[in-house]
């Protein structure tokens, strides 16, 4: 008799220990963070021109931006020069 | 506006991706390198030369010399179109990186072809070689100035929306100076002259774009290179037309200034402090 208290005492007691294992599994499990996963798929769009001055409406300001706008007028000489270059391109004979 | 950069990305994969010579000059490409790598074979090499007699050892030079002109002058170009392609301001560095990264492709290839030709100790595989030099001539005579106008109308692009940003300070004086009792009568007849020719050459440039952005190379298909060249010339047309509009535009905006300049308006918060001073007179 005291033989069987004493196993359904053991038993009482690895349930108990095997339950705050489990308990304590589950509580430190969920404090773990989801990882977090950066969204790849995001593609920043391009800047775009801005003026130098920002928003800025003096007259100092708008000859800087005017200014700026120069230098890219300029290089459109250059870019058609690239284009006639392009299409009167003529292969080395082979 | 935001239709030419979006136009711009089919460049990469009609132009180049999906054009069916483009693949067979891979496709040669690395045939032709592995077949390198069977002719670097000391045997095969050694009895390749030694077969060869004066005057064919001379031709082979020659076709080797000729081929490397032609491989060195179009990698210099494809070279300066990528640069070309990493100064658009009107792509994301994603799309850059796309077309700069197909273009490289097609520099690498090239540069393979040009090792494999200098492996060449076979007069019947060199002239196979060369022949994929000339082949692969037509995808580059397309790329190249296809490449050109795009970047072009980057360019106008740019310009157009600088003035299109410079056209809303404008407004903002113009606002101002009519409110201070200034006749703007004139400047705004020059305002709506320069915006007309901002939104003309986004429009042209646009148009641009549109005619050569499908274009694929010919494969030899006469018919179909008189369609580009044709194609190529329209879109040039457009470019210059734009460019000048952006030229007009430009020259109207230093009107504006000077206007604006005898107006005594010097700036918004100037403009406001004086509007104020002038109503609580």
């Amino acid at each position: 008799m005291s033989g069987n208290i004493k196993v359904a005492i053991g038993v009482v007691l690895v349930a108990v220990v095997i339950g705050g294992l489990y308990y304590w599994y589950s509580s430190t499990k969920s404090d773990v963070a989801p990882a977090v996963v950066a969204d790849q798929t995001a593609t920043p769009a391009p800047t775009g021109p801005t003026l130098p001055s920002g928003s800025d409406t003096s007259d100092t300001a708008l000859g800087q931006d005017v200014a700026s706008v120069d230098a890219d007028v300029s290089a459109m000489t250059s870019d058609t020069a690239s284009i006639d270059s392009g299409m009167n391109d003529t292969a080395v004979q082979q | 506006m935001k239709k030419i950069t979006s136009a711009l990305i089919p460049f990469i994969a009609v132009a180049l991706l999906l054009s069916p010579s483009s693949v067979r000059v891979v496709e040669a490409v690395s045939a032709t390198t592995n077949a390198t790598v069977n002719a670097s074979a000391p045997g095969v090499k050694a009895e390749g030369t030694a077969s060869l007699s004066a005057s064919q050892s001379i031709a082979l030079m020659r076709g080797k010399d000729k081929a490397h002109q032609e491989i060195d002058r179009r990698v210099t170009n494809l070279n300066a179109l990528v640069l070309r392609v990493q100064a658009m301001l009107n792509l994301s560095e994603a799309d850059k990186t796309a077309i700069a990264g197909t273009l490289t492709a097609q520099v690498n290839a090239l540069n393979a072809l040009k090792a494999k030709i200098d492996a060449d100790a076979d007069p019947e595989t060199l002239k196979g070689d060369v022949k994929s030099v000339t082949d692969s001539y037509r995808i580059y005579a397309l790329i190249i100035p296809q490449g050109a106008i795009i970047a072009a109308a980057d360019r106008i692009v740019t310009v157009a929306t600088k003035l299109h940003l410079i056209s809303l300070k404008f407004e903002t004086r113009i606002a101002a100076a009519a409110t201070a009792g200034n006749d703007v009568k004139a400047v705004r007849v020059t305002l709506e002259e320069y915006n007309s020719k901002i939104a003309n050459a986004s429009l042209q440039a646009q148009a641009a774009v549109n005619a050569i952005v499908t274009l694929v190379p010919d494969d030899g298909d006469a018919t179909k290179k008189a369609a580009n060249i044709k194609a190529l010339k329209d879109a040039r047309a457009k470019i210059v037309l734009a460019q000048k509009d952006l030229q007009t535009a430009r020259k109207d905006a230093d009107k504006i200034i000077t206007a604006l300049k005898g107006m005594k308006v010097n700036s918004t918060a100037t403009t406001t402090a004086e509007t104020s001073a002038g109503v609580g007179q």
